[in-house]
């Protein structure tokens, strides 16, 4: 043991490292006892391991110590462990200093990691008119804290799971001991170790591994991008699951319907939840089928419409070059090419986009034939209404052009063969023992107080029973309870 | 056998079985035929039916964890369960045939000025393969997701009709008799609904109440669908035989504004989501049924055929949706009542005596 010499491990590792310039290596002498630090300098706060860790040690020149009497005494930093030889790289590049004195092969470790990132915000995806505004960030610590200081539990569990040969990132899993079925939790862990990927860029590459059918347009796991949600989650009995590095945290079961439920609505009237949630059911069907029909309407039942509809639609489409279908399918192509473009321009120039294609595209369309002012009405229409419910934007958008052609070949007929199609298909998509269209099928009848239309707060007193749970109760009503006691 | 259908659907699909005919073409036929009391006619049937219904039941409730086939299987044996079955296949293979020809017949009269027989059959066959290919639990989703509409739809036409009816259309009574009874099996073709339950042995989560919330739902269905006819009789009277799909017809009546439009063609469109939920529960049976004395694998490929042999047979007789009507009516009905109500006798008193020599073993011990 006497042999071991810190200043030669600490080069060793710095060799191993490539000796990259980032790799900061410091020597300290005490007499009698010699010691090496090492750490990268961008993921370590230097002022720290100054004042914490080098400053007190140098007081204690000339005396011998151990590598537990210098953490337990010495230094007095709660965020050190002591490390075996297996684990000190693996410390090191998550931006912990390691200490090595002379005649030990283990090392000291302190969490100095101080990471470069965004404060918490706002969430652009998730903005609400009341209730809280805070958003997750990249730091996973950070969006644990968030998640913990809403829920100061100790059944609050929380398991680390290193996903990625090369970048090692850590996923958290955070979930009610006492509230989730635990066979969830078995098959989401065994889902991520069925894969052995190199790296993990962000929480979506998860979401892939953790599908049973990952080649669906479909979504099989939801996602948050907001604390107070991912508590409610929680709450309800789901795993959420934080990735390192990617503020976007995964919820898991999903159904289908939660992406009509916004974090407003329980910050709200149940009322008025109630109608926004009739108007976003309203919104799917007109962003999907609206197009569809509106083609199957001029090609094949013209005679369904009302005849001041079918005036105005006759004269205005009576000399367009194009057919219905033709028409329709070039709107919705200038449409996405004109999103496509604006999203990904610079905002300054996002503005200019928007009025160039909105008036002059638009507007000297019409103006020149090629296309109707009802079906540019349509098409905007139904593109618009792809975003009430943003998650889902991606499949409503190409379920539009599905349906549109559709409408052109069969008609009205196609349209109800491919919504059964696309229904059955729906019926048959369980993601983690939770029915996808539940509770409207499988009918659950408690879990209708949160569907389409909202009941009150204070009659939801069960846990959904659409999500497999083992504690049903979410709420007690005391008065209830009080008055039982009485009449016993 | 996984229990994976509730009572809820199971009653949903009850639904589609006995309602989605009855309500579309049926009328016409009784009106044509019977007349003004076709109501008295159709109560008849659907009764004679529901008995089929309590017989199946009561099997359904003694054998709880057997499948349909295995249940045969302990009552007749395994040849015995087989020609049953085929029989069985039979049956729902002429009844699938019925409803693609009446799904071709209806998009034709409501939907769609010409309509080209291929367009119209190759989308119905894959979406129909594509069903059964998903299994009976997606199906009986697939049924629950629908049938609240198509319950809506079908009781607005109603009101819209009770509304509209003149009862004193319902007299003179029986004015010709109960003649018409004796051309009841000649109706054969229409009723006979029930014997979808085979598909169910086995598969249900029964609730505590599941016998009596079926019987209370089909009873109701029962008068509802009588009275419905008698409505639409009423409605018209005489010029009632005019008016060939009832459901759409007597939704002109809804009161409705030029800027609006009409609103029969949105029961139009919800009708064809019942008669193709009906034409696919039917294929689902027929395949079962193959199954059980073929093969029992590659239920895709079986419904598959049985959907290109129904448009060889429409091919043979060169598209003629009438002809293949009227084969039915005069030729098929002799099977039909065989199959209707035979079969669910027969092994109504095969249990029956299997539970008395079973209620007599503790007596002898």
């Amino acid at each position: 043991m006497d042999n071991i010499i810190a200043e030669k491990r600490v080069l060793g590792i710095k060799k191993e490292f490539l000796d990259s310039p980032d790799i900061i290596t410091k020597n300290i002498d005490l007499g009698k006892k010699k010691m090496s630090i090492i750490f990268i300098d961008e993921l370590c706060n230097q002022e720290e391991i100054n004042r914490s860790i080098i400053f007190p040690i140098n007081r204690f020149i000339e005396k011998d110590f151990t590598l537990e009497e210098l953490q337990d005494e010495i230094i007095n930093f709660c965020n050190a462990e002591i490390l075996e030889e297996k684990d000190i790289e693996n410390k090191i590049l998550r931006g912990f200093a390691v200490l090595f004195i002379d005649g030990d092969n283990r090392a000291l470790g302190f969490n100095t990691v101080m990471y470069p990132g965004r404060g918490v915000e706002e969430p652009p995806t998730s903005t609400v008119i009341s209730g809280p505004r805070e958003g997750f960030t990249e730091t996973l610590k950070i969006n644990l804290s968030l998640i913990r200081k809403r829920l100061p539990s100790k059944n609050l569990k929380v398991e680390e799971i290193v996903v990625g040969r090369r970048t090692k990132t850590r996923v958290n899993l955070v979930y009610f001991n006492d509230i989730v079925d635990i066979k969830v939790v078995d098959e989401i862990k065994k889902k991520l170790s069925n894969y052995d990927i190199d790296g993990v860029m962000d929480s979506y590459y998860l979401v892939k591994f953790l599908e049973n059918k990952p080649n669906s347009i479909f979504r099989q796991v939801g996602n948050c991008e907001k604390p107070d949600i991912a508590c409610a989650k929680i709450l309800e009995g789901r795993v959420v699951i934080l990735v390192d590095g990617t503020p976007i945290a995964l919820t898991i079961p999903y159904i289908m319907f939660e992406d009509f439920q916004s974090s407003n609505d329980y910050y709200s009237d149940a009322h008025r939840v109630s109608i926004l949630r009739i108007i976003r059911v309203l919104g799917l069907f007109i962003s999907i089928f609206l197009p569809g029909m509106y083609i199957a309407l001029q090609l094949y039942h013209y005679k369904v419409l009302p005849l001041k509809f079918l005036v105005t639609i006759v004269n205005t489409t009576q000399n367009l070059p194009l057919n219905p279908f033709l028409e329709i399918f070039f709107i919705i192509v200038l449409f996405d090419i004109l999103f496509e473009a604006s999203v990904r321009m610079p905002k300054y120039l996002g503005m200019a986009i928007s009025i160039v294609g909105a008036l002059i595209l638009g507007d000297t369309a019409v103006k020149a034939g090629l296309v109707s002012p009802p079906g540019v009405m349509i098409v905007a229409l139904s593109a618009i209404t792809v975003y009430i419910i943003p998650n889902q934007s991606s499949q409503i958008s190409l379920l539009r052009i599905v349906f549109a052609i559709i409408g052109g070949t069969l008609g009205f007929h196609g349209i109800i063969l491919g919504m059964l199609f696309l229904i059955v298909y729906l019926c048959n998509f369980d993601s983690f023992s939770t029915p996808y269209l539940a509770p409207y099928t499988p009918y659950i009848k408690g879990d209708l107080k949160d569907f389409v239309l909202k009941d009150s707060l204070t009659t939801m007193t069960s846990r959904p029973e659409s999500i497999p749970n083992k504690n049903k109760t979410r709420m007690i009503r005391k008065e209830k309870e009080d008055a039982k006691d009485s009449n016993n | 056998m996984q229990k994976t259908v509730t009572t809820r659907q199971l009653i949903f699909i009850l639904v589609i079985s006995v309602l989605t005919l009855k309500v579309l073409f049926l009328p016409n036929v009784l009106a044509t035929n019977i007349g003004r009391d076709g109501y008295i006619f159709l109560f008849f049937m659907l009764f004679m039916d529901f008995l089929v219904l309590l017989m199946l039941l009561y099997l359904m409730n003694k054998y709880k964890d057997k499948t349909f086939y295995e249940m045969l299987e302990s009552m007749v044996g395994k040849i015995g369960a087989k020609i049953i079955m085929f029989l069985l296949f039979l049956y729902f293979l002429t009844r699938c045939w019925t409803r693609f020809q009446t799904s071709f017949i209806y998009l034709n009269e409501n939907l769609y000025t010409s309509f080209d027989w291929y367009i119209f059959a190759f989308p119905i066959l894959i979406v129909v393969v594509f069903c059964v290919m998903q299994g009976i639990k997606a199906f009986a989703r697939l049924s629950e997701f629908f049938v609240p509409v198509i319950i809506f739809g079908f009781l607005v036409a109603f009101i819209v009709g009770v509304v509209r009816a003149d009862f004193t259309n319902a007299l003179p009574f029986l004015e010709n008799g109960l003649n018409f009874m004796l051309s009841s099996h000649k109706y054969s073709l229409w009723f006979g609904d029930y014997l979808i339950l085979i598909l169910f042995f086995g598969r249900v989560k029964m609730d505590k109440k599941f016998n009596l919330k079926v019987i209370l739902s089909m009873l109701s269905l029962i008068l509802i669908i009588a009275t419905f006819y008698a409505v639409f009789y009423f409605t018209y009277n005489y010029n009632t035989v005019c008016h060939i799909n009832a459901i759409s017809d007597i939704m002109q009546f809804l009161p409705s504004v030029s800027d609006i439009g009409s609103f029969d063609w949105i029961l139009i469109l919800i009708w064809d989501i019942a008669l193709f939920l009906d034409l696919t529960l039917n294929t689902f049976a027929a395949v079962f049924a193959f199954s059980q004395v073929f093969t029992k694998k590659g239920s895709a490929i079986v419904a598959t055929i049985i959907l290109l042999v129904i448009l060889l047979i429409n091919y043979l007789l060169n598209f003629n949706v009438f002809m293949s009507m009227l084969i039915f009516r005069d030729y098929l009905w002799y099977y039909n009542v065989l199959v209707q109500g035979g079969i669910p006798l027969l092994l109504f008193i095969i249990g029956l005596c299997k539970r008395r020599k079973k209620d007599e073993v503790p007596v002898a011990q």
